[in-house]
């Protein structure tokens, strides 16, 4: 399989930038990546180790993009690395029997490390590189695949954004010799996923940050259509997905129409000894003293002060040539001189 | 039709905390106004990253793309105004727009606009030596933009809805600025301000002048210094280097300061300015358009014929007859807050 590189990310002097981009992936390919991605706020909490996964068709290419925090920052602010391989969509079957391999490992995926200096690094097309990987070991869970199977034209599956929602994906993907590989968006929300659908971008299998239980959801309705049941990954003790320290278990966050948009309630903080703050310099506060000063002039009221100055001004002095009035300065000074 | 408000400006200027903030305050309403979303899930979008700000006190990520929400502005209930509110990814404006379609993209927002409105970081105004304050700042660009698409055409002879435009520059991060910054109303914030937007200020003086033969309404500017956390509530970081911005963390809980007003301003301004010049006269938009760059008239049309776009206008022009009491209700508001661009 032949498959390009891709890196979009940016560094001190350069907003989002695709450093690294496939041949044949547009401009405007980099504006939509870069509009569907600007909906996640979460970056800051997204890791190399635990990066959010998407595989989706953008332009010519069907993109297998890792999404994660670079740990640089910008003014304060988390970067995010949005990185991958993108492959034809004509090879999408055989991107279809890859693509487990690329999710096993997304060491794979991993772009930003072939470069030495990203601030120092100039936009450039990706090199067109060779897949010789094997077909890689299938997950046995024929009983679980085969409910997704038969659900895929009418449900998404929604798992959790966890390790062990990330195994029943990868159980998706090695079931199925699919000829075109199935769409998923692992670690996102829901503002993400109307983007793809505005885009008509139909994703399979769908992981929310506050995802909690696998469940099935009506494509047309977003409605609850079903549980996952029969997979035997369940457990989360060894899960630490960085994104969800924070998450409170609930019962059932797989709703689209809130999922990724509800208030996070908060674990106890547990408490600690923090150092008494030192006091802050005191400072000079602005004197607000606006309500003192002229307002500005609405412009209607600027035209009319205007209009009404242009009329009281006295009318110019007379410039350039009269006859008339030489003629009658003429005659004046004949009769004054005669005096 | 609904006006359109483009936020844009420099990369790290602070256009996400401030669209975040206003869509905060506004929401609830601020001053007997409030903003409507016309899809009931753009505020609830706007507000979990405003959300993660306040609690998790975490900067918003840099934007990567651009935004176009509709709103509708009321004031004590009764509705004012639809308008599109535009929000862009810094970087756009130092792209060539055969290079990124972000900044094509751009290039026709500003071109189709009523109304600017120009972020920029008013600790990097302060702080860094001038030429370094409006790299970072994208000032000249920022001119240039408006320049080729709003100021030049008006210079030409064009003339219509399009002919001039609002421009209200926001101050951010004003809570951060050293102290001489901050005296008699932050007089020499806006002072420098007016040196590093100097070719925006300088044109709107030229023509605002009574030498000018354009009409000296076109052009509404104002600023205002804003704060998206409050005096007090965030300290300084690192010193900026540089292409690095000086970053800042936030140690108290957010208190927007003054951040309804650039707004208020530039929406009341230009329904004002608007009315003004339909009330003269009608633009021959055709003309007009057809000088423009294919991708970017594309963009403006977005599938409608000029004629149809023409007849948008029209219909505006008669509904703005209506509104002037309410017109006046916002600018005078807005007025009284902000600062002139020129003095």
């Amino acid at each position: 399989m032949r498959y390009e590189q891709f890196l979009f990310t940016r560094n001190q002097e350069r907003d989002f930038t695709a450093f690294i981009r496939p041949s044949a992936l547009t401009n405007k390919d980099v504006s939509t990546v870069g509009n569907i991605f600007n909906y996640v706020h979460e970056i800051a909490r997204l890791s190399r180790e635990f990066p959010s996964l998407y595989c989706v068709p953008i332009g010519e290419y069907f993109l297998l993009v890792q999404h994660y925090n670079s740990g640089r920052r910008h003014a304060g602010r988390a970067i995010g690395v949005i990185e991958g391989i993108a492959v034809h969509q004509r090879d999408g079957g055989e991107f279809a029997r890859a693509l487990p391999s690329f999710v096993a490992d997304t060491h794979h995926l991993n772009v930003m490390d072939t470069i030495p200096n990203i601030e120092e690094y100039a936009a450039r097309i990706s090199a067109v590189h060779e897949w010789h990987g094997g077909v890689p070991e299938r997950i046995p869970n024929d009983s679980f695949v085969g409910d997704f199977l038969h659900r895929i034209d009418e449900d998404r599956m929604f798992v959790p954004f966890t390790r062990r929602g990330l195994m029943m994906m990868r159980a998706v993907l090695s079931h199925h010799p699919y000829s075109t590989p199935p769409l998923f968006a692992f670690g996102t929300n829901s503002s993400v996923l109307g983007e793809f659908d505005a885009r008509e971008i139909a994703v399979d299998i769908v992981s929310y940050f506050n995802t909690d239980l696998p469940a099935y959801r009506s494509r047309a309705t977003g409605q609850k259509t079903g549980v996952v049941t029969n997979f035997p990954w369940d457990d989360e003790d060894e899960i630490a997905s960085p994104s969800m320290a924070i998450r409170p278990p609930s019962l059932d966050d797989t709703n689209p129409v809130v999922l990724g948009e509800r208030p996070q309630e908060r674990l106890t903080p547990v408490p600690v000894d923090k150092p008494t703050p030192k006091p802050r310099p005191q400072r000079v506060e602005p004197v607000n003293n606006i309500s003192d000063e002229t307002p500005i002039l609405t412009m209607r009221e600027m035209r009319d002060r205007i209009r009404a100055e242009t009329q009281q001004e006295p009318p110019p002095p007379p410039s350039g040539f009269d006859p008339i009035r030489w003629v009658v300065r003429l005659f004046e000074s004949l009769v004054s001189k005669n005096k | 039709m609904a006006l359109k408000v483009t936020l844009f400006g420099g990369t790290g200027q602070g256009k996400t905390c401030y669209t975040l903030a206003l869509l905060y305050l506004m929401v609830d309403g601020i001053d007997g106004f409030r903003i409507e979303d016309e899809d009931v899930n753009t505020t609830t979008k706007y507000m979990k990253p405003w959300a993660d700000f306040v609690m998790e006190k975490e900067w918003p990520a840099p934007t990567m793309g651009r935004r176009e929400d509709k709103f509708r502005l009321h004031f004590q209930d009764q509705f004012i105004t639809d308008f599109l509110w535009v929000d862009y990814q810094g970087g756009a404006i130092n792209q060539p727009t055969d290079e990124s379609d972000a900044a094509a993209q751009l290039h026709a927002d500003i071109q189709e606009s009523n109304a600017v409105i120009i972020v920029a970081d008013a600790y990097t105004i302060a702080t860094r030596p001038l030429i370094e304050a409006r790299m970072l700042t994208s000032a000249p660009l920022i001119f240039h933009l408006l320049n080729s698409y709003k100021f030049k055409p008006a210079q030409q002879g064009e003339t219509g809805v399009n002919e001039g435009i609002t421009v209200a520059i926001v101050l951010t991060k004003a809570d951060a600025l050293p102290d001489e910054f901050k005296e008699n109303n932050f007089e020499k914030l806006y002072a420098r301000a007016r040196q590093v937007f100097q070719g925006v200020h300088d044109y709107v003086q030229e023509e605002r002048a009574k030498v000018s033969g354009l009409r000296p309404w076109l052009y509404p500017s104002a600023m205002l210094a804003v704060s998206i956390v409050g005096e007090g509530n965030a300290a300084l970081a690192t010193e900026g280097k540089g292409y690095e911005l000086a970053s800042f963390r936030l140690e108290g809980s957010p208190e927007p300061e003054n951040i309804q007003y650039p707004f208020l301003y530039s929406i009341g301004n230009e329904l004002d300015r608007t009315a003004l010049i339909l009330e003269e006269q009608m633009t021959d938009l055709e003309t007009r358009l057809s000088k423009l760059d294919k991708n970017v008239l594309a963009r403006i049309l977005r599938g409608r014929t000029i004629k149809q776009l023409h007849e948008e206008r029209v219909e505006m022009a008669e509904r703005l007859k209506s509104l002037e009491p309410k017109i006046r209700t916002v600018t005078k508001t807005a007025n009284k807050k902000m600062r002139p661009l020129l003095v």
